[in-house]
């Protein structure tokens, strides 16, 4: 009696200190307050191969990054009783594929629990053993436009800020 | 064989209408909400980033001078079928952590949403009305070495340090030093 109170009490424990659903995004590149890239030439050219998932990888994982100039990054997570990542964990091998050596302006983060995400919750639920344990999905979703890197006219005879060390001369 | 006396309840015309008259119509409107529930989808985040995510600087190209932290719940509502945080949910916070650094951007970029500890104890006890989520947002604030990308900046018009409710917002310097 006593160890079954014991091990409801770790179990929850472990559940309240966790946090359900945890989703991580490690965005690479850097992300530049200095200009929005309004006035930047759109990249349309093709994604790197690989970038988009089709078929079963798609349902399971997610489609990747799909699109051209406007890109959608989709990442689906699977949890362990809601609480342990397991499969995909992070999106940042989508990040990469849609940045590139490039740009990505008009950014937003768009995750949901999506109606993909309720019907694989369910189908899962009702396979023998493992819904008992792998229940829960979570979609992390961006949206992106991928744009060519050209310097800004005016900034091209812009002293580098380190040399300088004037918060004054970076644009703000 | 002898019909049976109505009851109060078949008596009503609501409740006839829907539950003995028309029983497919329930199964219709039920499918109804749940197709909507699926289209919309739950806890929704539709927040813009700031800027531009450029990779073609290198971490040789930019110098660190802080960090960030942006940490944030929201509301949502009826399992997460209501309240998509607004478009601004995390760019203000970040704008006016550099602006206030002096600084061009935020390198190393981390997003972390989870249903914490406080939010499953509030979804618990209302029975999934009310369901909060916790938003983190953290990075490196840096200065950028090479020119920026054609483009109007992203600027905040002016910085202050009250933080907004169920925000909280710290930036430190690379020695440790709290800022605001």
């Amino acid at each position: 009696m006593s160890r079954s109170i014991v091990g409801a009490g770790c179990a929850l424990i472990i559940f309240t200190s966790s946090g359900c659903y945890h989703v991580t995004s490690k965005v690479p590149g850097v992300l530049d307050l200095r200009s929005d890239g309004a006035d930047s030439t759109v990249d349309s050219s093709p994604l790197p191969k690989g970038a988009t998932r089709e078929g079963f990888d798609a349902f399971a994982y997610g489609a990747g990054v799909t699109g051209a100039a406007d890109v959608l990054i989709e990442d689906r997570n699977h949890y362990v009783i809601d609480l342990v990542p397991i499969l995909n964990e992070s999106s940042t091998e989508e990040w990469k594929s849609a940045l590139g050596d490039g740009a990505l302006r008009n950014i937003a983060i768009t995750e949901q629990f999506g109606g993909m995400s309720v019907l694989l919750t369910l189908v899962k639920s009702c396979i023998p053993c493992v819904g008992g344990f792998t229940n829960g999905t979570w979609d992390f979703k961006a949206r992106a436009t991928r744009i060519q890197v050209t310097s800004s006219p005016r900034d091209e005879s812009m002293v580098p800020p380190a040399a300088t060390g004037d918060a004054s001369t970076l644009g703000y | 064989m002898r019909p049976h006396a109505p009851t109060s309840a078949e008596n009503n015309p609501v409740f006839s209408s829907i539950w003995q008259n028309r029983p497919g119509h329930i199964l219709a409107r039920l499918s109804l909400l749940g197709t909507i529930a699926l289209a919309s989808g739950c806890f929704t985040v539709n927040a813009d980033l700031p800027g531009t995510l450029r990779g073609d600087v290198a971490s040789t190209d930019t110098e660190r001078v802080g960090t960030l932290s942006v940490e944030k719940n929201h509301w949502f509502y009826v399992y997460g079928l209501i309240g998509e945080t607004p478009k601004d949910f995390f760019s203000t916070e970040i704008k006016k952590a550099v602006q206030q650094k002096g600084a061009d951007g935020v390198a190393n970029l981390s997003y972390q949403s989870e249903l914490g500890c406080m939010d499953l104890v509030i979804s618990g006890c209302t029975i999934g009305c009310v369901t909060p989520r916790s938003y983190t947002i953290t990075g490196d604030i840096v200065r950028i070495k090479k020119s920026p990308v054609p483009g109007k900046p992203a600027k905040v018009a002016t910085v202050d340090t009250d933080s907004d409710a169920g925000t909280s917002l710290l930036a430190t310097d690379v020695s440790g030093a709290q800022r605001f």
